[in-house]
């Protein structure tokens, strides 16, 4: 009676080891199985995007100025895509004329576009510069800007990008990334969503490069003008003061902070 | 890169959630299996079986569990499919539904000395032509309760 009570007792602990030991399910976690992934999803992410830099670059950069004129056309839209204005006629001129000494001395941006410079109806304080050349100042940025420096600061940044083919760099990285991720995600939902985040955050980063590089030239450019940066600092703490967004959200942005961006234009030459 | 916070935020709270429900899950199961320990035994293959003593009752009884995997583990897995190799994440579904389809066929049969010639089951209930439903399996498992007099 007590050796089949005792050969119960083995059945049940056996029973109840094999209920608490579950060799079915492996001992890594989901979440532990999700980070190695996800990990090994970065660094060919990482790869994939450094490959596209360098190819995108090197192709770019050597390209002849023909070449990039006729690309750079088919990628611009119309002037009549912007409604434009003339409200401050004599700080259009004064960056006509601005510009005209910022192409003498920048080989990059003679023999190509007329960089025809242009006001368009707009509140907000911006400029940019379309692939093709063409600049655009808002009626905001010319209301509220009134020191000329300043005003050749904001120019010879939007000059920056074109000289640096910022425009074309961007886009050929982009075609060349896309490609190759959407060919290894080969219609994988988690891992083409995966690729597409991995690229925004990389696009930023790529973005606010480009941003500080178009600083920097424009620093430059100021100190051959002028000798000294004055308006390039004025401009930033300008903006400083414009601005509403906290300076997280600027880790999400095309443009570094305002803050960071002034720390380099008072640090570099 | 709202897409990108959105994705983060969607594995965090599905894993946490996750997570949460299938512990609470395998404390049942295993609450359930050690209550029917020493009770009506399972085989899965019998030629031949005790016929000297008399049998009361011959029944077929089943236990079927339909469950799904969350969104952290369908992307975890999916993402996972680029490499190949196990799917841990996957696992412990199939693991959950195979111990529940059987402790329901086991709690049909309650009173029964055996269950003989026990089979499981599973078939995908997913829509083929909808590539963005989430996969969901059905586990049956049956077999022959057998009770003697």
């Amino acid at each position: 009676m007590v050796q089949l009570l005792h050969m119960n007792n083995n059945i049940e602990d056996k029973y109840l080891k094999v209920i608490e030991d579950n060799v079915n399910v492996s001992k890594t976690g989901a979440g532990t199985e999700f980070l190695v992934t996800i990990s090994a999803v970065a660094i060919i992410c990482f790869c994939v995007f450094i490959f596209s830099d360098a190819i995108a670059n090197v192709v770019i950069d050597n390209m002849s100025d023909e070449k990039q004129v006729k690309i750079e056309n088919i990628l611009t839209g119309k002037d009549s895509d912007f409604k434009i204005v003339v409200k401050h006629p004599d700080k259009l001129k004064y960056l006509e004329e601005t510009k005209k000494r910022i192409v003498k001395l920048d080989k990059r941006l003679q023999r190509k576009s007329v960089l025809k410079i242009n006001e368009i109806e707009e509140k907000q304080v911006n400029a940019f510069v379309l692939p093709n050349g063409s600049i655009y100042f808002t009626s905001g940025l010319l209301d509220k800007v009134d020191n000329k420096e300043a005003l050749t600061f904001v120019l010879a940044h939007e000059l920056g990008h074109y000289a640096h083919r910022d425009h074309l760099k961007s886009i050929g990285r982009e075609l060349l990334s896309g490609m190759i991720l959407s060919v290894i995600s080969f219609g994988n939902k988690q891992v083409g969503s995966t690729f597409s985040s991995f690229n925004n955050m990389n696009y930023i980063n790529h973005s606010q490069k480009q941003e500080t590089n178009a600083d920097r030239y424009a620093n430059h450019i100021m100190y051959r003008l002028y000798g000294k940066n004055d308006g390039a600092v004025e401009f930033f703490r300008f903006l400083k003061k414009e601005e509403k967004f906290p300076e997280l959200l600027y880790y999400f942005s095309t443009h570094p902070s305002t803050e960071k961006r002034l720390y380099i234009i008072q640090h570099s030459k | 890169m709202g897409d990108l916070i959105t994705l983060a935020v969607i594995l965090l709270v599905t894993y946490m959630t996750g997570s949460l429900i299938e512990k609470a899950h395998y404390r049942k199961i295993k609450k359930r299996e050690k209550a029917l320990i020493g009770k009506t035994m399972v085989s899965y293959g019998i030629k031949t079986w005790d016929n000297t003593k008399k049998v009361k009752k011959i029944e077929l009884v089943s236990g079927e569990v339909v469950i799904s995997v969350d969104y952290f583990k369908t992307f975890a897995a999916g993402l996972k499919n680029l490499f190949g190799g196990k799917l841990n994440s996957i696992e412990s579904i199939l693991d959950r539904g195979r111990r529940e389809a059987i402790l329901r066929m086991r709690e049909k049969a309650v009173g029964a000395n055996f269950i003989v010639n026990t089979k499981v089951e599973q078939i995908m209930m997913n829509d083929p032509s909808n590539k963005n439903e989430y996969p969901k399996c059905a586990l049956i498992a049956y077999g022959t309760a057998i009770t003697y007099e």
